[in-house]
């Protein structure tokens, strides 16, 4: 089996060779090609450059695209500010609060170069690797990209006092997502990884999550032309899965660091893939023995359930990890696989 | 003047306390204001202050402290809750007298944009009684060191949410200790990457934490000073 075909058969709950691993290594291709952030985020070719070679030394079954999501707040003009070891931030958003919706000027996803930085860095990706090995965009949700128009204090506050105009907002928002979605489709995605942070309990109440957030992720996600896997975004998913489990076109979720896989696995379904959850950007203050006894659980889990992959939860692997620990995940599941057969 | 309350007086605070608590838990803003008005009404601003808003934002702090069952938007509405007292506190001709605490200095780490922690430690700071000098996003460590110098505060407050600006905090403790300041300014640190990693409190020279922003006013008082102010 090669990674595609093992990632394939993950997703529709099929026999594999041994469990897949996916591991958010988005970043950490840059610090494999030594390249300089400003120009990993805005050059294609620099960035599926860095997929490469991250796949060359740490094996893993799913590339991922980039995942600076602070660009697309630059896409519609919000200040970003660029970092030495992380993905770049938003500095300055472009709306001072909700009320300025109406002047929103939403990009063209055919056309903005900073949008198509992304598409044509899946593109690049999927023209080297061919069926070889699974491709997973990264993208907002409609009830996340006001974060990067207007920073988190004022989509709160949003959210919390002005309901009907937060919801103008995300109205006005929501073809441009559909679109960008299905663009990374087109470009050879196999699937798009999407995070939920206002639709998680340690950002929203319940309440608010089913009625504010619940409502436009199920307008928005339907029409899609692929699968979506919805992301924990740092936070726990656990509480608040069975809000998400019956959203059009969502194949499965990747974990926050430290849930039960076990019990989210009873309360995700039997149809859904889980992904998850090694600690992603605290990996490198990890020893190597914590890693492998935290990927040996897991394994035990994903040998009677072909429908959960070993990946990493939070945002990106750090910048400084070792690649020792890195490539320590594709090792265990070899050896796993190999002490199984 | 701050009214000392009898038997009977606190047992009615008591449950007032209770019934803010609720509300604030449920995001009931407005109620939640309400309840504190009606209480002023009989006892004053200040009271109100010293009574309920203030043994009830410490509540909700442990609260939010040892369960993760608190989101951030509760945190942000408790923080408007006590914003609008404080504004209506601060309109109250019998609030002149209120203890002034501090004064402190807070701001983001240098690169540091993610803004909602520090404004929730400002708002919460400042309901609790606090002098606070915002010095808001990117700060130096200069910055912090000559502000605090200025304003002769023995407090310094730096947020950080992520691990890479959270080590630039580090440059404030060397400039502390190389002027000589060890002894007379404090580092108070915070943000989300300490609470998944605790021991980078040491590493980036802190002295001293807490999970949220309604317990910051608690880790002031812990940190403030027995010796002179600088």
């Amino acid at each position: 089996m090669n990674s595609m075909e093992r990632v394939s058969a993950s997703i529709r709950g099929q026999k594999r060779d041994r469990c897949a691993v996916g591991p958010l290594l988005s970043l950490y291709g840059a610090r494999l090609t030594g390249c300089v952030l400003e120009k990993y985020y805005t050059q294609a070719n620099a960035y599926a450059l860095g997929q490469a070679m991250v796949r060359e030394l740490c094996r893993p079954d799913i590339l991922f695209g980039p995942f600076a999501l602070a660009l697309e707040g630059a896409a519609f003009g919000s200040k970003i500010q660029w970092m030495e070891k992380c993905p770049p931030n938003i500095k300055r958003p472009v709306l001072a609060s909700v009320h300025e919706w109406k002047n929103l000027k939403i990009p063209d996803p055919d056309s903005d170069p900073i949008l198509q930085y992304g598409y044509q860095s899946v593109q690049k990706m999927r023209a080297m690797h061919g069926q070889e090995i699974a491709i997973a965009a990264i993208a907002l949700n409609v009830i996340d990209l006001p974060v990067m128009l207007l920073g988190i204090h004022e989509w709160l506050e949003a959210v919390l006092f002005y309901e009907e105009e937060a919801n103008q907002l995300m109205q006005k928002l929501l073809p441009y997502t559909r679109l960008r979605i299905n663009k990374y489709f087109e470009s050879g995605a196999d699937a798009v990884i999407m995070p939920c942070a206002f639709a998680n309990p340690s950002i929203l109440t319940r309440e608010l999550v089913i009625r504010v957030s619940l409502p436009v992720m199920e307008e928005s996600l339907q029409a899609l032309n692929g699968i979506l896997i919805l992301h924990s975004a740092g936070a726990p998913m656990l509480p608040f899965i069975d809000l998400y489990r019956n959203l059009p076109n969502v194949a499965g979720f990747v974990l926050n660091s430290g849930e039960d896989m076990a019990e989210a696995r009873k309360r995700a379904g039997t149809e859904k893939l889980l992904i998850g959850n090694i600690e992603g950007p605290l990996l490198q203050y990890q020893t190597e023995a914590l890693i492998a006894g935290e990927c040996t659980k897991l394994l035990s889990l994903a040998e009677a359930d072909s429908r959960m992959i070993l990946g990493t939860a939070g945002a990106d692997i750090g910048y400084e990890t070792s690649l020792d620990k890195i490539q320590l995940l594709h090792q265990c599941c070899q050896s796993f696989s190999q002490d199984q057969a | 003047m701050v009214q000392h309350q009898s038997k009977s007086a606190s047992a009615g605070t008591k449950d007032i306390k209770q019934r803010l608590f609720l509300q604030m838990i449920r995001s009931e803003k407005d109620d939640a204001i309400e309840t504190v008005a009606q209480y002023a009404v009989r006892h004053g601003y200040e009271n109100a202050v010293i009574n309920l808003l203030d043994p009830v934002l410490r509540q909700f702090g442990q609260v939010w402290a040892s369960q993760e069952n608190v989101s951030l938007a509760q945190g942000y509405v408790a923080s408007r809750i006590a914003e609008e007292i404080m504004l209506r506190a601060s309109r109250d001709q019998q609030t002149a007298d209120l203890n002034i605490k501090g004064p402190v200095v807070i701001g983001n780490a240098e690169d540091d944009y993610h803004a909602l922690g520090r404004k929730l430690v400002v708002i919460f700071l400042r309901a609790r009684g606090w002098q606070v000098y915002d010095m808001g996003n990117d700060v130096l460590p200069e910055v912090f060191v000559e502000k605090a110098l200025e304003v002769h505060a023995p407090i310094i407050g730096v947020s950080a949410m992520m691990m890479t600006t959270a080590l630039h905090i580090r440059k404030v403790r060397e400039l502390i200790d190389d002027r000589g300041l060890t002894d007379k300014i404090k580092l108070a640190v915070g943000g989300a990457v300490f609470n998944f990693r605790p021991e980078l409190v040491g590493e980036v020279g802190g002295d001293g934490t807490v999970r949220n922003a309604l317990s910051v006013p608690d880790l002031m008082n812990s940190l403030w000073p027995s010796v002179v102010l600088v």
